[in-house]
């Protein structure tokens, strides 16, 4: 069951920031960013979650909060409005409540986040790009499911500390637990409490979209865990729930 | 010079294309330090395994508790063998189930009658049923962290449980007796059965033993209300005391279940029961294909002989201490900081001043690629065949594993 408010919150935390990770390695979406310099937030509703993106010579920043004075503000009514757009559907349900005249920004994200779709959904492409987002994006989502789903709260209410997650030779991220809140960060923790490191992007990719046995990955050493492995089962049971909202 | 895997890892390959998970539940290597940890083994006598690669081990995991009197123990399999040879699985039940039940009565403390089945797992779902055909009541209360079983009303597993499959179940923390207090006043006329293991031995934590009166309390309050006091031995049973660990601990359970050690390794299960569970036994149909096999009845009552004639919990207990004391002054000798909890028959170790496991899972990895098998997050066991000279071979390779642990953490 997948609750609409949580699926908005991944979307606008998870997924949206991955566009800086996009633009930074794409040619494609470099050009496409390079078409509209300033700030772009979105609302739902008068109280849902905020984010803004800004982009300056096609670099692309994330802030999980609305800026002020941003030079558009896209409003969505309802929690189901953000699902619509970021699923690929009716994206004119969003309504620029500011900046409405500066349409090409809301073109350049909206082509951004098509071409995003592109290189995380198709086969045969940049694989490397594609493990790299798909790795921020599950990590960011992880600690918006573990604060926001209830199911997942449950379980993570028992999680304090760091895990790590890495993609040998790629990137790493982490996510620090207390309990009651968890955080994203880029790159290493200082002192992680568990630690999984997948041995390739493609290794990474096959654990995500749910064609590896990941019990075999791990004794055959294309994964690695360390630490308090009690929370790697928890972490589990959180991406097994980031999957059913992002499948 | 350190163990290698190779011959492991090219099985495991071979048995990850035709086997989910390769290797799959308590076995699975993932909960060790693949990479440090053998996957298959080739032989066992005694105390010791040899794996596919030809290397040897001291074994502190007994195969996570059924070996008891140690691998391949004369007795135990002549008498298998020798019942085999007249058949094992049969169209009537055979003479030998009445000899078991027999002993069971006259070696367990709490045992009026008993029913047999294969695994420790089948005994404790006979058991929620019992209780709940008991008192005509739903709610079955278990400790948080403690193991039944892989059955979806457990709680072990994620994958393909619902909701209704553990709608009945109320979780309390193991030890406390004010929640039991707390949740007996809330729900007394819905609950059936409280489940229990005579000690806390949960995985990735230190084990519990009971404080003087909780068992006693947590008998009055089942009286009481008319709850089931359920004991899950099936970890703990043969080896703290041979008339069950409640019996060690002081208090009579209305059921007990028993497995592992109970036959040394054959597979085998009861659940015993006190003269008022009698009638509800008997109105129960309780059935399994090879519950009423021969060969394994006949290898429990060579090992429940066996382990009487010996003493085998006195033994167990003077080898653990003998383990304990050694590891605890090595990690002293080095700086190091270990906390041992649990019977000396069934310790677990851990380093005091980590919650991540990380100098466990070096000690252990070293431990294992040097010849002795222990766990990094899961109790150890002791078998009878664990001679002195073993432990003292033991220590001598957790020295260098202790030291390991010091030069890669400093503390």
């Amino acid at each position: 069951m997948v609750d609409e408010k949580v699926l908005a919150r991944v979307y606008l935390h998870a997924v949206l920031p991955c566009l800086a990770i996009i633009t930074g390695n794409n040619n494609a979406a470099q050009k496409i960013a390079e078409r509209f310099n300033g700030t772009i937030s979105f609302m739902v509703g008068l109280s849902g979650p905020r984010a803004t993106l800004t982009i300056k010579d096609s670099v692309l920043t994330f802030v999980p909060w609305k800026i002020p004075r941003p030079d558009i503000t896209l409003f969505f009514l309802n929690d189901k409005m953000v699902n619509r757009l970021f699923s690929g559907h009716a994206p004119g349900f969003v309504l620029p409540i500011k900046g409405f005249t500066k349409i090409n920004g809301f073109l350049t994200l909206i082509k951004l986040l098509k071409l995003m779709e592109d290189i995380l959904q198709k086969d045969g492409g940049n694989n490397e790009l594609k493990a790299r987002a798909m790795l921020h994006i599950m990590a960011r989502a992880m600690a918006v499911v573990a604060v926001h789903e209830k199911e997942s709260r449950t379980h993570a209410q028992h999680l304090k500390g760091s895990a790590e997650i890495a993609i040998r030779g790629l990137d790493t991220v982490h996510v620090d637990f207390t309990g009651e809140t968890a955080s994203f960060h880029p790159g290493n923790a200082q002192d992680p409490e568990f630690s999984l490191t997948f041995s390739s992007g493609d290794v990474f990719l096959g654990v995500a979209n749910d064609t590896i046995d990941v019990m075999a990955a791990v004794c055959l050493e294309d994964m690695t865990l360390k630490g308090n492995l009690h929370m790697g089962q928890t972490i589990d049971i959180l991406l097994d729930k980031i999957g059913r909202y992002l499948r | 010079m350190a163990y290698t895997f190779h011959n492991s890892k090219e099985l495991f390959r071979r048995a990850a294309r035709v086997i989910p998970q390769g290797i799959y539940g308590h076995l699975t290597p993932v909960f060790t330090v693949p990479g440090s940890y053998p996957y298959f083994g080739a032989k066992a006598q005694g105390c010791r395994f040899i794996d596919v690669d030809g290397n040897e081990y001291i074994d502190y995991l007994c195969a996570y508790g059924p070996m008891i009197l140690g691998y391949a123990h004369k007795k135990i399999d002549q008498a298998y063998y020798a019942q085999v040879k007249n058949g094992t699985c049969t169209s009537v039940a055979p003479a030998l189930c009445v000899e078991l039940a027999e002993r069971l009565v006259a070696t367990i403390d709490c045992a009026d009658w008993a029913l047999f089945a294969k695994n420790g797992a089948d005994t404790t779902s006979i058991a929620l049923v019992l209780a709940r055909g008991y008192t005509a009541r739903n709610k079955i209360v278990l400790a948080h962290d403690g193991y039944h079983g892989s059955q979806p009303w457990a709680g072990t597993n994620t994958v393909g449980i619902t909701p209704a499959d553990r709608s009945d179940f109320i979780l309390m923390p193991w030890g406390d007796i004010d929640s039991f207090k707390g949740l007996v006043e809330k729900y007394q006329d819905e609950i059936a059965g409280v489940m229990l293991t005579p000690y806390h031995h949960p995985v990735f934590a230190d084990q519990r033993l009971p404080e003087k009166n909780y068992f006693s309390e947590i008998r009055s309050l089942c009286d009481r209300y008319g709850i089931v006091l359920i004991i899950d031995d099936i970890r703990a049973g043969w080896r703290l005391d041979l008339k069950g660990s409640a019996h060690y601990f002081g208090f009579k359970p209305d059921l007990a279940c028993f497995s592992k050690a109970m036959a040394n390794g054959y597979p085998i299960s009861a659940i015993v029961g006190s003269e008022k569970m009698r009638i509800t036994a008997s109105k129960t149909y309780a059935a399994g294909t090879f519950w009423f096999n021969s060969g394994e009845m006949a290898a429990a009552l060579a090992c429940i002989d066996e382990m009487e004639r010996i003493d085998a919990p006195s033994i167990l207990k003077e080898r653990g201490e003998m383990l304990v004391q050694g590891l605890q002054d090595l990690a002293s000798s080095h700086g190091l900081h270990v906390t041992v909890s649990g019977p000396p028959a069934m310790p677990f170790m851990r380093f005091s001043n980590e919650t991540n496991f990380m100098r466990s899972q070096l000690f252990c990895g070293e431990c294992a690629r040097n010849g002795v098998f222990f766990h990094p997050h899961h109790n150890w066991f002791l078998s009878t065949a664990h001679t002195k000279r073993d432990i003292r071979q033991t220590l001598d390779v957790a020295d260098r594993a202790f030291k390991a642990v010091k030069k890669h953490f400093g503390e």
